[in-house]
């Protein structure tokens, strides 16, 4: 492991009280940043920091600290989850940044995102898109059928699960300019249009979560690719080209 | 789903924003061919071109189809600022410091600055060549060395001289209407990038025109293949011919156009 | 009060079935009428809330995240267990069941560890009709790999996240449920009280973490499914939200706490840098199968390594102790994890920990990278391939099997595990201990259940690995929704519980006084000091292993925590508003309770077993030694008239399926 320097970084947090007030960047100034740290350690750091100095702390999600919950967010220099790749802002680390650097924080922001305190974004409109057909409608029984009943071309059960790894942290929505969810919903449709098991509600679940998506305020797609280089985990823009297939298929054949 | 549903929906707008975008590719290709006449040089050539022109703003096939264009630019456009519209209001509030530079090519940003500059070269560029061939009446009318005039159809007419009928120049032999005057849109063009026809307009047109067809090969290097992501094809097999398609249009589509006045000004120096 | 386990007598393979065709059911018309709370979102209450929903209940969720989503069951990489045989190895119900009963160390109840084992082959049938995309074989059918302490291969996997495609796949289940009004989400809601009338759990008192208003929840059951309390240690590889607060209530409240000292402590975990440090993250045990455990033999080459002046790379095989294939040559470096965990802490405190810290041992992959790369070279015919090119081919092999925990090692320690070995160090993991349940998974409260880690009944004193995503599931899909029947079939005359009572009046007010002490404290101390605090008495003297004397001034020291947090914690901030300051402190306070309970408990049981070691009761060699005669039962605690005076109870653990054995991995 490299050896142990001392960082001192200066900071440009949003601050804001809560989501009726109008929010600013403030400056704070932390020192002997340990280039191991986590970024969210050094955000600990800080936090102790203020509240010696009876300020208050700055608020922001996290909870599993190793990239998969998809709590954590934070839109660091410019970028969701900052500057590194492949990683979310709880696996960044400040090796990643030199001392004397200025580090602007801000929340994720979309319409749909509204800021709750500081950094910290109501990200509910996801669960209500999941809500409104990101499901295969099959209850609890002790008698479905045996999981080996219906075989699965691994190729496609592969990429199903490349969808189904999407954490939902919202970074698809930070990083697009027209702060747009397609990536989020076309990996829960692709998902489950990749699997036998989702065919039966197939079309009912497009055009439902493509609805949902919609009413919640996100933006359109103008297919820049910024959502799948931000993504934590890697979701490729194909999910968003086949949600289009499936929704043009689904419109086209649908009664109602 | 109601089809009023389907249009507001996100995705049939991408549809038809993808749709409408690949046919005016084609209307570029098209555009593209015919002006290439331009650089067939000599008599033969002007009148070649004039005779393509009389052909395509008479034909009614083509008439049908260049309002289908026009009709399909101007979707284009309102689906265009409907998106923005929209988009620009998913996130009310901006970010202070962003760099988007660092996730997303500057053509597939810039869409809509590109988009809207296009819109105002269109504009331009019918009322340099478009509205005075449909409207003006004293547009110049082809006329060869020996003094005569061609009807519309293309045909030399000889010692004949123009009268207007009803406002228009129509060509005349013995007081006998042979129709409509060719009229002389080669000469038009290549006066319009003339510097001593011209003068120091010519030059700043000649510069105008390869702006705008720098932002169509910007607007195309994304459009092209992102249309084809909009409409759901994305296939590992074919996305490589689809970008490397995209790009080649992007790229020696506008350059050709771009060439065309450049010729013009550098030849006729 | 005398402790029932209600496990149904009769031949072990029919229990469950008759004890399901013998409880009560409540019709669907009146299952409509009953309310029930969920307490957590995880594999166990994600689970339970969709399943009771689908039957027809009225149930309420809470989860102090902010989706159902990111529940910290997320996190389980490796695998679920099942006994379905698709490997044609053998596997049986019995045997998933023989397994987890010998890897718990015979310190779970028989009766629950089969029906664990039974409704095992279920959970993966309705995980794949829910569209969870299992990892599977070129003929499209399922895979299975193996894990430690078993000999067949039983484990489901989706590559290193199978926590979450389970969890997602509960989530999608319950969002169905929200989306038709049948479950009423409560997200970013903390619960802070259980609430109790006329002796049954009746409702709680939770707290909006945005806008900090206190509210009342009614219903005619409670299910807590809130996970364990492995941060009580301060540093583990629990989330930074995971905490005892819910079950610590309800212990408060006359809910017996089993076993709190079970603790799995994981030996593969990346080790801590620094003070800084906020969490763990944990390597895959899977990683075993192919890395070998090492520190180097002798003190100067330990002096060499920490000050930089020789490289790991640079000790020759002889300079090398691959101490667990010395120690345990027929399991080598696959023994269980407590034995693993404790051997690589006896090295260290012996000095030869081979980082800063002291704190940490080589997990090395270069044999094995030769290993697959000369098998590769033969396989493709290359004929006298070149060093370089053997580790070439090697490491890409490695590459396919474990790339995305390499990829993680290297993002957070800024090391390249393919040219020099891993650093790990055992970490807190898992907590076997939990509310005491009976065999319906009800608590010592009526109406009040706990399921998943939460609760204390499957895993004994030690866990194997991909059964905590198995207990989960089994829990939430096949136990609760049969067994709260039993007991909800008596309140269908009932009526909504109103929320205007005495009791209500009463939690509620507790709740406010607590955090209104907290909030004016004016102290001059953050909560992470004091979370620090305890954490290091917990590892240092309740940790890998425990003896009397340090028992003893753990529960003294911890005692002195909590005082000195009484008076000088300082939380800032206001009561009405998002706080997350406040709701540490309120958790902190809990563990610091909790931490006592633990020490009492490891002091009160002088065998060593599976996750439990008393330095007192070992073999000659070192190895763990229980004690059947005197210590074959389930330490269930109930609250005293203070945290420092908890009441024992025992509940006997009879085995009668099993002849208790004493392990041996030599």
């Amino acid at each position: 492991m490299a050896t142990i320097k001392g960082m001192n970084l200066t900071l440009k947090i949003w601050r804001q009280k809560d989501a009726n007030s109008k929010g600013k960047i403030e400056t704070y100034k932390v020192k002997d940043i340990s280039d191991h740290m986590s970024f969210l350690e050094m955000m600990d750091v800080l936090n102790e920091q203020l509240i010696s100095e009876n300020k208050e702390p700055v608020a922001f999600d996290h909870d599993c600290r190793e990239g998969i919950c998809g709590s954590c967010s934070l839109h660091i220099n410019g970028e969701p989850h900052g500057p590194d790749r492949g990683v979310t802002t709880c696996q960044l680390h400040m090796r990643k940044f030199n001392s004397g650097d200025t580090i602007y924080i801000e929340p994720f922001r979309a319409k749909a995102f509204p800021v709750i305190k500081d950094l910290v974004v109501d990200r509910s409109a996801f669960d209500r898109i999941i809500q409104s057909g990101g499901f295969v409608s099959v209850n609890t029984s002790g008698n479905t059928q045996d999981a080996n009943a219906l075989p699965i071309p691994k190729a496609d059960a592969d990429k199903a699960f490349d969808a189904a790894t999407c954490i939902g942290c919202g970074a698809c929505v930070a990083s697009c300019k027209n702060a747009s969810a397609m990536l989020f919903v076309s990996a829960k449709v692709s998902q489950l249009s990749l699997l036998p098991q989702g065919q039966v509600e197939r079309e009912e679940r497009v055009l439902n979560m493509v609805s949902q998506m919609d009413d919640e305020g996100f933006g359109n797609c103008t297919n820049t690719g910024a959502c799948e280089v931000e993504c934590p985990k890697g979701i490729s823009l194909e999910n968003i080209a086949r949600m289009n297939r499936e929704f043009l298929k689904a419109t086209i054949h649908k009664e109602e | 789903m109601s089809i009023s549903a389907i249009l507001k929906s996100s995705i049939a707008k991408k549809w038809l924003m993808a749709l409408t975008g690949l046919f005016l590719c084609l209307f570029l290709v098209g555009h593209l061919l015919g002006n290439l006449q331009l650089f067939i040089g000599g008599w033969d050539g002007t009148v070649k071109f004039n005779e393509y022109a009389e052909f395509m703003s008479s034909n009614p096939i083509v008439q049908t189809v260049a309002w289908i264009t026009k009709i399909l630019i101007g979707v284009h456009v309102v689906l265009a600022l409907l998106l923005v519209i929209n988009n620009r209001s998913a996130r009310s509030t901006n970010y202070k410091y962003n760099r988007p530079d660092k996730n997303a090519k500057f053509s597939s940003r810039t869409m809509g600055w590109m988009g809207t500059l296009l819109l105002v070269f269109i504009v331009v560029h019918l009322v340099n060549f478009w509205a005075p061939m449909h409207y003006d009446n004293e547009f110049p009318v082809q006329l060869n060395e020996a003094g005569n005039y061609y009807t519309a159809d293309g045909i030399e007419q000889v010692n004949s001289y123009l009268q207007k009928v009803e406002g228009k120049q129509h060509v005349f032999i013995n007081k006998v209407d042979m129709g409509l005057a060719m009229r002389d849109l080669a000469k038009v063009t290549k006066d319009f990038f003339s510097k001593t026809e011209n003068g120091v307009t010519a030059l700043l047109m000649m510069i105008l025109y390869a702006i705008a067809m720098l932002a169509v090969a910007f607007h195309l290097s994304h459009g092209f293949a992102s249309a084809f992501q909009s409409l759901g094809i994305n296939h590992k097999k074919y996305n490589g011919m689809i970008k490397l398609a995209g790009m080649a249009f992007s790229f020696i589509v506008p350059f050709v156009f771009a060439a065309i006045p450049v010729y013009l000004y550098v030849t006729q120096a | 009060m005398a402790l029932d386990s209600k496990c149904p007598t009769g031949p072990i393979d029919k229990q469950w079935t008759n004890h399901k065709n013998n409880i009560n059911v409540v019709n669907p018309a009146n299952k409509r009428l009953i309310d029930v709370i969920v307490v957590g979102t995880g594999l166990a209450g994600g689970s339970a809330a969709a399943s009771l929903a689908e039957l027809g209940y009225k149930v309420k969720s809470f989860c102090f995240q902010d989706s159902p989503r990111r529940a910290h069951s997320i996190a389980a990489q490796g695998g679920i267990n099942a006994a379905k045989n698709y490997q044609n190895d053998g596997d049986s119900v019995y045997r998933l069941f023989y397994d987890t009963v010998k890897g718990g160390d015979y310190r779970a109840r028989e009766s629950n560890v089969y029906r664990l084992a039974e409704v095992s082959t279920n959970i993966i049938d309705q995980c794949v009709a829910q569209g969870v995309p299992f990892a599977r074989e070129y003929g499209g059918l399922l895979d299975n790999r193996s894990f430690g302490g078993v000999l067949v291969s039983r484990t489901f996997y989706a590559k290193g996240q199978t926590g979450q495609q389970l969890l997602l796949g509960a989530y999608s289940a319950m969002s169905r449920q929200i989306g038709k009004g049948k479950i009423e989400m409560f997200n970013r809601h903390e619960m802070l009280e259980l609430v109790i009338v006329e002796g049954k759990a009746r409702g709680i008192i939770a707290r909006n973490l945005v806008t900090g208003e206190i509210q009342r929840h009614s219903a005619h059951a409670v299910v807590l499914a809130t996970g364990g309390y492995g941060n009580v240690f301060f540093l583990s590889t629990n989330a930074m939200g995971s905490n005892v607060t819910a079950s610590w209530r309800a212990h408060r409240k006359g809910a017996f706490f089993a076993n709190p000292c079970y603790t799995q402590i994981h030996p593969t975990c990346i080790p801590r840098s620094g003070d800084y440090q906020s969490k763990l993250t944990l390597m895959s045990e899977s990683l075993r199968n192919d890395g070998r455990i090492w520190v180097p033999k002798s003190i100067e080459n330990v002096e060499a390594i920490r000050t930089g002046k020789k490289k790991p790379t640079e000790l020759t095989e002889e300079e090398r102790d691959y101490y667990l294939e010395r120690r345990y040559p027929s399991f080598g470096n696959l023994v269980p994890r407590d034995v693993a965990s404790r051997a690589a802490k006896e090295r260290c405190d012996a000095g030869f920990g081979v980082n800063e810290t002291g704190e940490a041992v080589y997990l090395d992959f270069s044999a094995a990278i030769l290993r697959y790369g000369k098998e590769v070279a033969t396989v493709e015919g290359i004929s006298n391939p070149s060093e370089n090119k053997i580790k070439a081919l090697g490491e890409k092999v490695i590459e396919n099997k474990y790339g995305n925990l390499f990829q993680m090692y290297e993002k957070i320690t800024d090391d390249n595990p393919y040219k020099t070995p891993m650093q790990i160090y055992p970490a807190v993991h898992y907590t076997m201990g939990g509310l005491w349940v009976d065999y319906n998974l009800m608590t010592s409260i009526a109406g009040c259940y706990a399921a998943g880690e939460a609760n204390f009944s499957d895993h004994g004193a030690n866990r194997l690995g991909a059964s905590a995503l198995m207990q989960g599931l089994a829990d939430g899909y096949f136990v609760l929704p049969y067994t709260i029947g039993d007991y909800l079939a008596n309140d269908i005359r009932t009526g909504p519980i109103s929320t205007d009572s005495i009791e209500f009046d009463e939690a509620e007010n507790a709740v406010q006084k607590r955090l209104e002490q907290l909030i004016n404290n004016n102290g001059t101390k953050s909560v992470d000091y004091f979370h620090k605090q305890l954490g290091k008495v917990m590892w240092e003297k309740c940790g890998m292993a425990r003896n009397e004397k340090d028992l003893k001034s753990a529960i003294i020291e911890i005692q002195q925590i909590r005082e000195d947090f009484e008076k000088n914690v300082k939380v800032p901030g206001g009561m009405f508003e998002f706080n997350p300051e406040l709701e540490k402190a309120a958790r902190v306070a809990d563990f610091i309770e909790l931490g006592e309970l633990f020490a009492h408990d490891a002091l009160h049981r002088e065998e060593s077993c599976g996750g439990h070691f008393r330095d007192e009761s070992q073999t000659k060699e070192g190895e763990a030694k229980r004690d059947d005669n005197n210590f074959a039962f389930v330490s269930a605690w109930e609250f005293g008239s203070n945290p420092s005076e908890p009441n024992l109870h025992k509940e006997a653990l009879k085995f009668s399926n099993i002849e208790l054995k004493q392990r041996s991995y030599k």
